[in-house]
Parts: C-alpha cells; structure tokens; sequence
C-alpha cells in the first residue's frame, strides 16, 4: 500500500507507506547496508553516492491508487522521490569529523540533487535533511542523509511561504533578510564571509542554530562557487560545535529550506535556509516533542537562545 | 576636486552669492563622502562639483570609474546636468525657474576597487535616501493593461490599467501624466534618466546601459519592450522583472554577476533549468553565452536491475 490520504481537518496531504515499515535499524557495522559490499553496494566502492530508497515513501512511478475517491476520502498516488545521501565510504565517520574537501563535494551533490530533482514536474519541493543519532529517529549510523522530492508543498513549508508573503506584502522585503540585517551580536554562533549562523530569536528547541545565506537566494541552484565552499565550512563549524559543546555525538536534525519548484515563483520572498533541530536540552537530558510540541505546534524552549548562542560561541573549533 | 568652486573639506558651509546663498555639508561615511546642499534665490546654472575626467565614463545620473563613483541621491526639481569639457567633469545645477527658489539635494562620493561593490553601494544609498523599497517580479494579464505606441494616442480618461507608453516620459505633457495618475493608473515608459523618474513612473521600459539598469534591478518595475538585435535583447532579458501573461518565458534568475572594467559576466538561471555564462562587452556590443555545468565535481549515473538511479559523485572540486 502506497499512497497520499488528504485530510480536510488540516488541509495536508498524508503520505502512506508500508515499505518503509521494512527498513533496517541499527544494524550491526558488518551488516550496514551502505557500506562498500553491503547490499546496496555489494561489488562498488564510491566517493559519494545518491540512490533512491530500497523503502520509499514517494516513487517517480508509484502504484496506481486503490479503491475510488470521494467527496471526504481523497487519495492521490504517491508521485515523488526519496533519495539515500551517502556523504562518506567511511562508516565511523561523521558529518563534523569528514574532511571539509568532502563537505565541498557534498555541497556539489546537493546542489546537483536538487537540480536534477527539480527537473521532474510533479516535483514541488526537494527537501535535503539529515537526521543524526538515534535520539531523532536515525536508522543507520553510517553518515548519510536524505532528500524528498515532494509532489505537494508540505504543510510547514507553506506557513513558512505564508508568512513570508505576507512580510514582503507589509516591509517591502524579505523576511530573512530583514532579521539578517538586524540580528544583534549575542544570538551570532558565526559568521563566514557568506553566511551567517545564529540561535535565532524566535528558537523551538534549546540549541536550535538557523544559517541564512547573506544573500538574498532562494534555492541551492543559486549559490555560487565561492558560496558552495562557504557553505560546507559554516556546516562543518556549527556540528563541531555541537561535538564539543556537550563532548558527546550531538544528535540533530539538519533541514534544508528552499523554495519551491514547479509552481508560482517564489524567488523574491522565499530564502534559502537551514535550521538545525537538536533534541538534547542539557548533557544527558532530551527536549521531547510531546503532546503540546506535536499536536499544536506550540513550542515550550526551556534554555534562552541567548545563553545557548553564548554556550555555542565560545565553543572553539578548528577547521 | 572642487565643492562649488572650493576645495574639497569635510564640514559645514554657508556662502552668500548675488542672488542666492549656498549651504552644504560634507559628510564622512563608510567607503566615502556625503554632500548635503541647500540653495536659497535665483541662479541660472550653478557647478555643484568639478573633477578631473580620470577614467570616469558618465551616466546620466552619476560617473563612475574602476574605483569611485560619485552620483545624484535623489530626483531633483532643478536638472543636473553632468557636463565634460576639455578635462574636466562638472555636475551643473541648472534653474530654468526665475522666481525665488529653495533646492536642496545630495550627491554621494564612494571610493571602493570594485565596480559591482561601487553599483551596489550606491544602490543601498538610492534606497536609503528615497525610502524606496524592493519590488518583486510580477505578471500582468491582458484585461490589466493597455499599451500604447507613442505619446499622441494617450487616453487620459482610463482608470485602474497599467499603460505602458512606448515613449519617453520627458517628452509626454505633464498635465496628461498627472490626469493619468490621478485615475490610479501605473504608468510605464521609457525615460532617459531613471533617476529623475523615480517617482513619475511606476515601471520603466527597460532603457540605457547595464550599469543604470543593475542599479535599478529589483528597486522598479522593468518591463522588456523594445530589442533592437540580438545583443539588446539579452542584456535586456536579464533584467525583465515584469512579464505579460501570454509570455511563454519565465523570467530568468540571475545567480551571479561580476562586473569588469571592459566587460560584464552574469550567470543566471534560464527557463530549461539551466546554467548559462553570459559574458557582455558593451563597447564591442559582443555576447558570449555559454551553457556551464551545475557542479564541479564527476558524476556517473547507473541504473540498477531493479530500477532505481544510483547517483555516484567524486573526483576533486575545483
């Protein structure tokens, strides 16, 4: 069974999978199964490797749809693509500790996924993640991550869509640039020469570190050369940060916000950004996303973001 | 360099002429200066500010070299001529008014070695002083617009259309311009100075040089009418922020653009979703456009038994 289910009480689209039931966890590191010689790669070894899931949520040819819709009970077949990221051959490796020559070229394939990916019509919005750790959700230890290649706009992305329409609307400029130009020093985790991480004001979670690029660019398809570089140093900065911050593996979700494709053009309010959703609320203590965080989306951040920035801050890392 | 007739010093000035008195200032700011001027009574043509001509090329609102620029701020009531004679560059104050004036404008002085960072400062400066604000790319459909070929068919009773003047605003009446207004129209045309028409014009038939227009990108309305031949109409494409609804075109989106003294490189996004140099000499009126790739790294597409892509990258970034 395969399939998206719309639900009118949300007006979202539900994507329904059962293959992704079958997906392996935590295997041990002899049975990994993006290793060189594991099953995905039983007689190749690579650099850098995209693949479409062996359990995906969303196929370029997905099942025709059962049963008929109606009025209440809308269905749609699950058109898209769910792509495996491999950042390294490496196993124990990980996203902090991969050289940065390896960040760059893993910026390249993120900007050439999301160019690829962009090419199909029924593709609306590619979204780059990585979940990291068990904490959040991570299958593999293994460093990868993910891309969706959705059919719709989900439901996040558009209040983000929402909002910044409305903040053009009444500023006459972009929303991100907006804050960009009026962040003050104590939120600031770092600044490279083209972009700039901070905690922002308005963080969910107790270490949350939003990157903007500086420039007003809504897609990854937009970055430069010199952006490209900059990009992978100021990732690399913030999750070593993150290592050190606690001398542990920080968990994290790392989420890629771009603007959409295949529709109205959004590129003048839309800005590229990333947001790095960390579960972990002190050492040994997690930030739930319980009752209150899922069911209403309202968000109880038990550190100030300004004491995080700090703590951040003066995190010193060499790269 | 001369501030009207004196040498160039930071402060305040008050100076009584027949006729008229003079206030300016010159102020310090980041990357360069700021003249402040005031002027009281009756003048016929006043020098603002002399130069050496140096390598300064000029527009019609500002000069601008390899590593300064020094340009008007704001739209003013009396023109400003920017005159070259023999080796000198003046910016004219010219009263065509007898009466009893009151002028007061800006100019700014910005020293940086890079002509894309002077264009750019200098835009944030037009922004600032005109409390202007960014405009986004917009769509108009058929029912919204009347256009028309040139001044004499201008219909002053429309309402609520946006109509676009194949014709320079400088040679349109007032008084039609102003009936137009009055009944919520947009009015878009050609002008020959897009400064000057700052708050005239709603959208500008896309005109001049590439400086003037980078300047403007994104500030007004730019609208793509008249192409000449081939070199026209790609310098002119890229800055089309305004599209009508039958176009079949996306607009393109510039990703980069790095300016030189001989010659301009844009790299923009085109409607097939790809990636294209475009190098502009504008003295030489040559374009090379040349299809570049997304990535700077090897990739190596297979597809598997089971019909999944499997996507390997690797090799050294350049």
């Amino acid at each position: 069974m395969m399939e998206l289910r719309y639900n009118p009480l949300t007006d979202e689209w539900v994507i329904v999978s059962a293959a992704t039931q079958k997906r392996p966890v935590q295997p041990a590191k002899t049975q990994c199964p993006i290793c060189p010689g594991g099953i995905e790669f039983p007689d190749t070894t690579y650099d850098l490797v995209a693949f479409e899931n062996r359990f995906p949520s969303l196929m370029k040819n997905p099942p025709k749809i059962e049963g008929k819709n109606n009025r209440i009970f809308r269905k749609r077949e699950s058109f898209g693509v769910c792509e495996v990221v491999v950042y390294t051959s490496q196993h124990d490796s990980s996203f902090p500790q991969m050289p940065l020559k390896q960040i760059e070229k893993l910026v390249d394939m993120w900007v050439d996924r999301t160019y690829e990916l962009s090419k199909y019509d029924f593709v609306k919005n590619v979204f780059i993640f990585e979940n990291r750790g068990k904490e959040v959700g991570a299958s593999l230890p293994h460093p990868h991550g993910q891309i969706y290649a959705f059919p719709f706009i989900p439901k996040r992305i558009e209040a983000k869509i929402n909002s910044m329409e409305k903040w053009y609307a009444e500023n006459g400029k972009c929303v991100v640039c907006d804050v960009i130009e009026n962040e003050t020093k104590e939120r600031i985790v770092r600044e490279t020469d083209y972009f700039i991480a901070f905690v922002p004001f308005y963080a969910r979670f107790p270490f949350e570190v939003h990157v903007y690029p500086k420039r007003h660019l809504s897609t990854m398809l937009e970055f430069s050369y010199e952006e490209r570089k900059d990009f992978a140093k100021i990732l690399k900065i913030i999750t070593m940060k993150y290592d050190k911050l606690f001398d542990q593996e920080f968990p994290y979700m790392m989420m890629f916000f771009q603007a959409p494709f295949n529709t109205k053009n959004y590129s003048e309010i839309f800005h590229f950004h990333v947001e790095f959703n960390p579960p972990k609320r002190d050492k040994d203590k997690i930030k739930w996303m319980a009752s209150v965080e899922t069911g209403t989306w309202a968000f109880i951040n038990p550190v100030i973001p300004e004491e995080a920035a700090r703590m951040l801050r003066e995190v010193e890392v060499e790269i | 360099m001369k501030l009207f007739g004196r040498e160039f010093v930071e402060g305040a000035f008050i100076e009584k002429k027949d006729g008229y008195e003079i206030l300016w200032k010159v102020m310090k700011i980041d990357f360069g200066w700021k003249i402040y001027w005031k002027i009281k009574g009756f003048f016929s043509g006043l020098e603002i500010l002399k130069i050496n001509t140096g390598t300064f090329e000029i527009f019609p609102f500002f000069v601008l070299s390899k590593d300064m620029l020094i340009g008007l701020l704001s739209p003013t009531s009396e023109k400003v001529e920017i005159v070259k004679e023999n080796n000198e560059i003046s910016f004219i104050l010219r009263s065509e008014d007898d009466s009893n004036n009151c002028l007061e404008s800006s100019l700014i002085i910005i020293n940086i070695e890079n002509k894309k960072l002077l264009l750019e400062r200098y835009k944030e400066w037009i922004i600032k002083e005109n409390k202007i604000d960014s405009v986004k790319e917009i769509r108009i459909s058929a029912e919204d617009y009347e256009l028309f070929l040139n001044k004499d068919e201008i219909n002053t009773k429309l309402e609520n259309k946006v109509i676009i003047i194949n014709d320079y605003i400088e040679e349109i009446e007032k008084k039609s311009i102003n009936k137009l207004k009055e009944r919520k129209n947009k009015i878009f045309a050609k002008t020959k100075n897009y400064l000057e028409s700052l708050e005239v014009l709603d959208g500008y038939i896309i005109e001049g040089t590439i400086e003037e227009n980078y300047i403007f990108h994104n500030l007004k309305y730019l609208l793509l009418l008249n192409c000449e031949d081939t070199f026209e109409y790609y310098w002119k494409h890229l800055f089309k922020n305004v599209v009508f609804e039958n176009d079949p075109n996306f607009v393109e989106r510039i990703i980069n653009v790095n300016a030189f003294e001989k010659f301009w490189k844009f790299e923009y996004i085109n409607n097939s979703k790809e990636r294209i140099l475009l190098e502009i000499s504008w003295n030489e009126k040559q374009i090379k456009m040349e299809k570049i790739p997304f990535i700077n790294i090897e990739k190596n597409s297979v597809l598997k038994d089971d019909g999944r892509i499997f996507n390997f990258y690797g090799g050294e970034t350049k």
